[in-house]
């Protein structure tokens, strides 16, 4: 795509930033709309050709379906990187070498991002296998681990062994692909785009393969359009499939104010998993960057024996399924000597393990940049270990900071595998709340409140890059860079 | 099989290079003949790369013609060209063995593979690296690098071979021993080499002529010979080589020669074209002689600084003509800091140039 003429990167570029935000199943809901028996493409099918698709969509195919437009755009991700990571005087030289566009393609470029591939393809097996939001809404009788674990232990058997020994094999599946990926790229890195100038430019794609990549992207990106809009339009409609009539009953149900005698009364049904949420992130945010920044600091700064393995540690705990986590904190701590069960804190807690390596990894980028004579000459004018933290440090760890905070919040309001485990009726998430309206076949509260998230976290990155702002305007590729790396490895 | 060059030569007409607004290039015009070595020079962002990238194919000009022997190239793209170019980060394919990267060419190109190995083999010995063909890029210093990229353009004996800034990454002593070696290939070869580079001493060592490009034309076109000791103005005496600028006047041309007159001292010059009034005179630091103060009359100064360099003295001299900047290698009479001195000027260094345009 970096390498196209193509008119509307932006837009493509925009449709890519959305799966960040949205919560893991609501492409599934928008896939049941769309193609679920009273879905609009299935009715018309069946308005045409008098044909019923029936109920094929869920299962394999829906699962399939849903997963895949969900990596899309992680692997996306990590490809741009790749492809801008080739320096064009690679391909120049190519050419000057008397090779033509499908030569240069072939032998330079492909091999050049193979290790890139590989690395996308992974983290997407990963993050295939440990999904949990679509399965269980598209999964119909097709269980996959993670959708079994969580029978296993919500379910009827409620057999915590069962669940456990599930999530064993599960851990070893992830981890196992984790370490390949540690592996390949650990050995074969060829970003040829160094320091030195090079002004070259990228020479367009062969022909052949442009119509390909155009054919590939093109239709998946109207899809994408078609889901979200149907997220977005879908909450107005009073039943999907057989009453297309405009209303706003389900916000009503939802979100609903009344004026009481006693003021205002919030009688939406979605208001305590609402505010529960909200708080929740925004206790966690702080909480989750803080502790990563300052783990950060310790790795980067502080020399002391195994930090190497301390380091390789905090990274792991991309690769461990939420899922996973949420059966090892049950077994933790629904027992004594510390019960947390059902309680706010132990969501908390949770949310700052699963998206603390997000900040050591945005502090540790950019702490490495800091020289440590910065710190140095501040002490030696005159100032205190404390005020050259604050005065120094803190500053250019800026955009790290802001990355940690948006990424730990908008985590926090989107994750669900583990937190499904772990909320109670007291503290309830948004998330596990649409999950269960889905299941009963409340589609359309399940769809309003799922924009309704959607758009507030959108406002919420919006008000904090305004508040941030670009004043530093040469860290700002840098502060995408500390992003980039979270999205690759990002929990689901 | 012995590698040598087909070198043709290489004409632009009337070549106009624009992206959007910006013209990189203005109507440039220029032959390069055949086995010549000729290097664009020039400060960043005066069209040189842009230059050289359209004698590569990689850019194509806005308006205009370019030749290479007597075939037009125009709108010929790098591919099918045969031209082959250094870049200033050698651009060596990593996932590639040395070997593989020097018969790249030869064998998308669709030379058989075994003739394509003896070749490169070749290639790789004439840069003195035999025996590395089996090392990856990355396990080859800075240097070495290099001398595959050089190499790798060699091997398909192209018509005209480019160079982009090639030394641009290496350190200083290497720099110098590798520019003697590219000059050495390129005269041993009969190669048309178009080198571009910004450093200016560079450029005098390598080069049969040089080009001096300014705000995307060219200023002066000649040998370094040339360049040095006729510089046609102000940009180019100061950008090759160092030069004091004085603003003087011809007063009239007597015998072919301009009479001038710089602040009250009348010395005379070739005129090189030019016509009585204002002009500038361009001297040298090592043109300017400092004697003991003889109190005759002539150009008197007080030096302000002097430093000690090893090879030679530098001096600041501050005088009715301002400051000058004064290089001397005489070590027996040094002059100290503070010294009233008498300022001469010697024949060669002191040349008559029009205000850059």
């Amino acid at each position: 795509m970096t390498r196209t003429g193509f008119p509307a990167k932006k837009l493509l570029r925009v449709l890519t930033v959305l799966p960040i935000i949205t919560p893991p199943f609501v492409i599934s809901l928008a896939i049941i709309l769309l193609f679920g028996r009273s879905g609009a493409v299935t009715t018309s099918i069946e308005f045409v050709t008098g044909f019923s698709p029936g109920r094929w969509i869920y299962g394999l195919p829906g699962v399939w379906f849903a997963q895949m437009l969900s990596f899309t755009p992680i692997a996306f991700l990590i490809m741009i990187g790749v492809v801008r990571g080739v320096s064009p005087a690679m391909e120049e030289a190519s050419q000057t070498l008397r090779a033509d566009r499908w030569k240069t393609f072939t032998t330079v470029t492909l091999p050049l991002i193979r290790p890139g591939l590989a690395n996308a393809f992974l983290i997407g097996f990963i993050e295939g296998m440990a999904d949990f939001g679509n399965p269980l809404v598209l999964g119909g009788d097709f269980e996959v681990l993670s959708t079994s674990i969580f029978y296993a232990i919500v379910g009827a058997q409620n057999d915590q062994a069962r669940a456990a020994v599930l999530a064993l094999v599960l851990l070893c599946f992830t981890l196992s692909a984790f370490f390949v990926q540690r592996k390949w790229l650990g050995r074969k890195s060829y970003t040829t785009v160094t320091g030195k100038g090079d002004s070259g430019i990228h020479p367009h794609l062969p022909r052949r393969l442009k119509w390909l990549v155009y054919s590939t992207a093109l239709p998946w990106a109207a899809l994408t359009f078609v889901i979200y809009a149907m997220i977005m339009f879908g909450g107005f409609v009073k039943l999907w499939g057989y009453d297309h009539s405009f209303t706003l009953m389900h916000y009503i149900e939802a979100f609903g104010i009344e004026w009481g005698p006693q003021g205002i009364i919030w009688s939406g049904a979605a208001w305590n998993s609402f505010s529960t949420t909200i708080m929740i992130a925004a206790i966690s945010a702080p909480l989750t960057a803080g502790v990563g920044l300052l783990t950060a600091y310790v790795l980067v700064r502080q020399r002391f024996g195994g930090k190497d393995a301390f380091e390789f540690g905090t990274m792991l705990s991309f690769a461990i399924p939420g899922t996973v986590i949420g059966v090892s904190y049950i077994l933790a701590f629904n027992v004594p000597p510390i019960e947390l069960t059902g309680t706010g804190a132990i969501l908390v807690l949770c949310f700052i393990f699963r998206n603390m390596p997000v900040g050591v990894r945005a502090g540790i980028a950019s702490m490495s940049q800091i020289d440590r004579s910065l710190d140095e000459s501040s002490l030696t004018l005159g100032a205190n270990s404390f005020t050259t933290l604050r005065k120094v440090v803190l500053p250019l760890l800026r955009p790290a900071i802001v990355a940690a905070l948006t990424f730990s919040f908008v985590r926090a309001m989107t994750a669900i595998s583990a937190v499904i485990f772990l909320v109670s009726a007291r503290y309830d998430m948004a998330t596990s709340y649409i999950i269960g309206r889905v299941e009963n076949g409340d589609y359309g509260l399940a769809i309003s409140y799922s924009s309704t998230l959607i758009l507030v976290m959108l406002s919420v990155i919006l008000l904090v890059q305004y508040t941030v702002g670009e004043r530093k305007i040469g860290r700002r590729g840098l502060a995408m860079d500390q992003k980039r790396p979270a999205m690759e490895a990002s929990p689901v | 099989m012995t590698l040598k060059g087909k070198a043709a030569s290489v004409e632009f007409r009337g070549v106009t290079k624009a992206f959007g607004e910006v013209v990189a290039v203005n109507e440039v015009s220029f032959l390069i003949e055949a086995g010549e070595l000729i290097t664009f020079l020039g400060p960043s962002g005066c069209g040189k790369t842009t230059t050289l990238r359209m004698v590569a194919g990689l850019e194509m000009p806005t308006a205009g013609q370019i030749f290479i022997g007597e075939t037009e190239v125009t709108n010929l793209p790098a591919t099918d060209r045969d031209v082959s170019m250094v870049f200033q980060s050698y651009a060596l394919f990593p996932h590639m063995t040395v070997a593989e990267n020097v018969a790249y060419g030869l064998v998308v190109g669709g030379t058989d593979k075994k003739s394509a190995r003896q070749t490169a083999e070749e290639g790789i010995r004439l840069v003195g690296l035999e025996g590395y063909g089996q090392r990856m890029p990355s396990e080859l210093s800075g240097g070495q690098q290099q001398r595959v990229a050089v190499a790798r353009a060699l091997v398909l004996e192209p018509q005209v071979l480019l160079f982009d800034e090639p030394l641009s990454n290496l350190d200083a002593k290497l720099r110098r021993r590798m520019r003697e070696e590219i000059r050495d290939l390129q005269q041993n070869l009969g190669l048309t080499v178009v080198y571009v580079t910004h450093d200016q001493s560079e450029a005098l060592a390598v080069s049969d002529r040089i080009v001096v490009m300014k705000n995307a034309v060219i200023a002066q076109v000649g040998s370094p010979h040339d360049l040095y000791e006729r510089p046609i103005d102000t940009f180019v005496a100061d950008f090759i080589g160092d030069a004091n600028l004085v603003g003087a006047e011809i007063t009239r041309i007597e015998n072919g020669e301009a009479v001038v007159r710089m602040d009250g001292i009348e010395t005379r010059r070739p005129h090189q074209g030019l016509r009585p009034g204002p002009v500038h005179v361009a001297i040298r630091p090592e043109a300017i002689l400092l004697s003991e103060k003889t109190g005759n009359g002539g150009l008197e100064g007080q030096v302000t600084k002097a430093v000690y360099l090893g090879s030679h003295l530098e001096y600041s001299v501050a005088c009715s003509l301002g400051e000058l900047f004064v290089i001397d290698h005489n070590f027996d009479k040094p002059v100290k800091r503070g010294a009233e001195v008498s300022i001469t000027f010697a024949d060669r260094g002191v040349n008559l140039v029009r205000q850059e345009s």
